[in-house]
């Protein structure tokens, strides 16, 4: 913007300096020629004539002017000045030519003339004054008036002040005319700016215009903000200078940026439309692994129907053996058939829970009194028996949160259950309940193995799992349960000391009269 | 007491049938809902084991076709999926149980005694 602004300044002070140099030259070449025509008149061709040496004299001041050394006479208030010595110097010259004559008053109304064009009223006033008395004067100091009131000369005077009345008053109108109009296109153009402004800075990507030398012209605050959040300015450009037209796809520092370029017919200007498609991809990449969880999804639902035939004639007709024939070995054989029978059901089972889209059945639910419930409940407490495990209860309260209890269940469960898994002989496990203002927070800790560093940012991926009979899935359904509670669920691990788990769900709430009172209370 | 197995897995039939023979029952089978409504008409039968995805009319049809027609046999649904449960209940929740498939004998057991000890004590 700010180049752009310099250059037209630049180009005005041009077209300013345009019309002083118009009066400039005219000037020199209308007193320039009064001069010879004075000196002619007087002297012919002599060489060293009065009127010619005042011509001299006369470059050799209008150079000085014209090098800067008077540079207030640059000021269009004191051009007047320059007229008057212009008039100075003609009055000089035929004083000392002795030359006046009756041709001679029409320099004066030019001078006049270009002094009003040059600055008006302010300008042609002053100089017809000077010129009256000047050309009165000499009139009279060379013998030209016999008598001042020599109605010859006296009539002549006005047309003087006339002169410069009509055309100062010209040119200051014309001069006034031409400032509205200025001043109705500025207003035009900073509003046109102004809309211009507001449209780019308010496009919802970056525009960056860049010069055939690669500077940059412009960058909205857009492209200036994805400079700030990582994105290569210099690897942005010379792509830009590359390509010159056309679509690019740029990967810097983690971020992903689409850029269009264009170029003006001259490529004297480089336009590049900046978006930022960062979170844009990662959509498009939590949308492909939904699709890949959706097709998860239909091979769960084809093996849970084609698989689990099968499987139940394989531990039905086991059973079948166990009842009919006996024997330790080949109950031992059977038990083992069994328990793998159950091992398959539960990757198939777990596999379509992670799949699965049933919506959730929102409930309120009392979650210490849940949890303490499914703690009760067989499988449990098969697990705290056969480990010789305690569990132990940290605080209480009825706190309600709004959800699907099988699924909440669920959560606390396969948390319980890798605890119980990981602990030694006689271990414990420990379940606290906290709460704050919007959120109740579960705390699962046990003194178990704990988990090894590098799998710690890994365990809630589906399919990852450090256990020898793990589907990999358990963490992952606990924590997509939880986020589709509005919750949140994180992990700190020592390995050999332990590990805890913290499932942060939001308590349920009711609005009345817009103050927002909680179910819960603490006992 | 008489057991109609219907199920289009000859398979799973035989289990159920082989199993419910040691435990001194009369089993029929068959092999999709129009055979088994078929047969149901044709008999009298205590029980109905009926799977629920099967050609010809499935478990379910099967199930809606003889409450309407005003018996109350109980019945133990077989199902792969255990969302369907709510839909067959849906349909009727009386004298009905359900057994999740991979099939185990024992559950399938308890819920035998449980409808026919059930109808014991109501007659």
């Amino acid at each position: 913007m700010v180049k752009n602004e310099a250059a037209k300044m630049k180009k005005n002070r041009v077209w300013e300096m345009g019309e002083v140099d118009f009066f400039v030259v005219s000037r020199w070449i209308l007193i320039l020629l009064v001069l010879f025509l004075i000196g002619y008149n007087t002297a012919r061709f002599e060489y060293m004539a009065v009127a010619y040496r005042i011509a001299v004299l006369y470059v050799i001041f209008n150079l000085i002017i014209r090098f800067r050394i008077f540079n207030f006479l640059k000021d269009e208030r004191f051009m007047f000045l320059i007229f008057l010595f212009d008039i100075g110097f003609i009055s000089v010259a035929l004083y000392l030519s002795r030359g006046i004559e009756e041709n001679f008053f029409i320099v004066y109304l030019l001078t006049i003339v270009m002094a009003a064009m040059s600055s008006g009223l302010r300008s042609s006033f002053p100089v017809a004054i000077l010129s009256a008395v000047l050309y009165m004067w000499i009139g009279y100091t060379t013998g030209a008036i016999k008598q001042f009131n020599d109605p010859a000369y006296l009539l002549r005077l006005p047309f003087l002040f006339l002169i410069a009345f009509m055309s100062g008053a010209w040119a200051d109108m014309m001069r006034k005319k031409i400032e509205k109009r200025e001043k109705i296109m500025k207003e035009e153009i900073l509003r046109l700016k102004d809309f211009y402004e507001r449209i780019i800075n308010s496009v919802n990507a970056g525009i960056i215009v860049v010069n055939s030398q690669g500077e940059v012209m412009l960058e909205n605050p857009e492209m200036k903000r994805m400079f700030e959040n990582g994105v290569i300015k210099e690897e942005l450009l010379k792509k830009i200078m590359e390509e010159k037209r056309g679509n690019v796809l740029l990967r810097e520092n983690d971020r992903f940026v689409d850029a269009v370029i264009s170029s003006s017919r001259k490529e004297d200007l480089i336009i590049g439309i900046v978006r930022d498609i960062t979170e844009l991809k990662k959509m498009e990449e939590e949308l492909e692994h939904s699709r890949r969880l959706a097709d998860i999804g239909k091979m769960a639902s084809y093996i849970a129907h084609e698989v689990r035939n099968p499987l139940g004639v394989i531990r039905g007709m086991t059973q079948l053996i166990r009842m009919r024939f006996n024997g330790e070995v080949l109950n031992d054989y059977t038990e083992r058939i069994i328990k793998s029978v159950g091992m398959i059901d539960r990757i198939i089972e777990d596999t379509l829970d992670f799949a699965r889209k049933k919506p959730p059945e929102i409930e309120r639910v009392n979650l210490c009194e849940t949890i303490k419930e499914m703690v009760e409940s067989m499988p449990i407490k098969k697990k705290v028996s056969s480990k010789n495990a305690t569990i132990i209860f940290e605080g209480n309260g009825e706190w309600i949160i709004n959800g699907d209890r099988l699924r909440l269940v669920r959560v606390f469960e396969n948390l319980i259950s890798n605890a119980l898994d990981a602990i030694p002989d006689g271990g414990y496990v420990k379940i606290s309940f906290n709460r704050d203002e919007n959120n109740v927070y579960v705390t699962v800790r046990d003194n178990g193995c704990g988990i090894d560093e590098k799998d710690i940012n890994r365990i809630f991926e589906p399919f990852y799992t450090s256990k020898k009979h793990g589907t990999g899935l358990g963490l992952s359904i606990v924590k997509k349960i939880v986020e589709n509670h509005g919750g949140r669920i994180s992990v700190r691990s020592k390995k050999g000391e332990g590990t805890v788990f913290t499932v942060q769900l939001p308590l349920f709430r009711k609005e009345k009269n817009k103050e927002v009172c909680y179910e819960g209370v603490n006992r | 007491m008489k057991v109609l197995i219907v199920d289009d897995e000859p398979s799973i039939r035989y289990l159920f049938s082989e199993f419910l023979k040691m435990k001194g029952f009369d089993t029929d089978e068959a092999e999709n809902g129009m055979e088994g409504l078929r047969k149901f008409h044709r008999d009298n039968y205590d029980l109905l084991i009926l799977d629920i995805k099967m050609g010809f009319k499935n478990g379910i049809e099967l199930l809606e076709d003889i409450r309407r027609q005003g018996y109350n046999t109980p019945v133990i649904v077989c199902t792969a999926y255990k969302h369907l449960e709510e839909d067959v209940r849906i349909t009727s929740s009386e004298n009905v149980e359900f057994l999740e498939k991979p099939v185990d004998l024992q559950k399938l057991w308890e819920k035998v005694e449980k409808l026919l000890g059930m109808k014991t004590n109501a007659g």
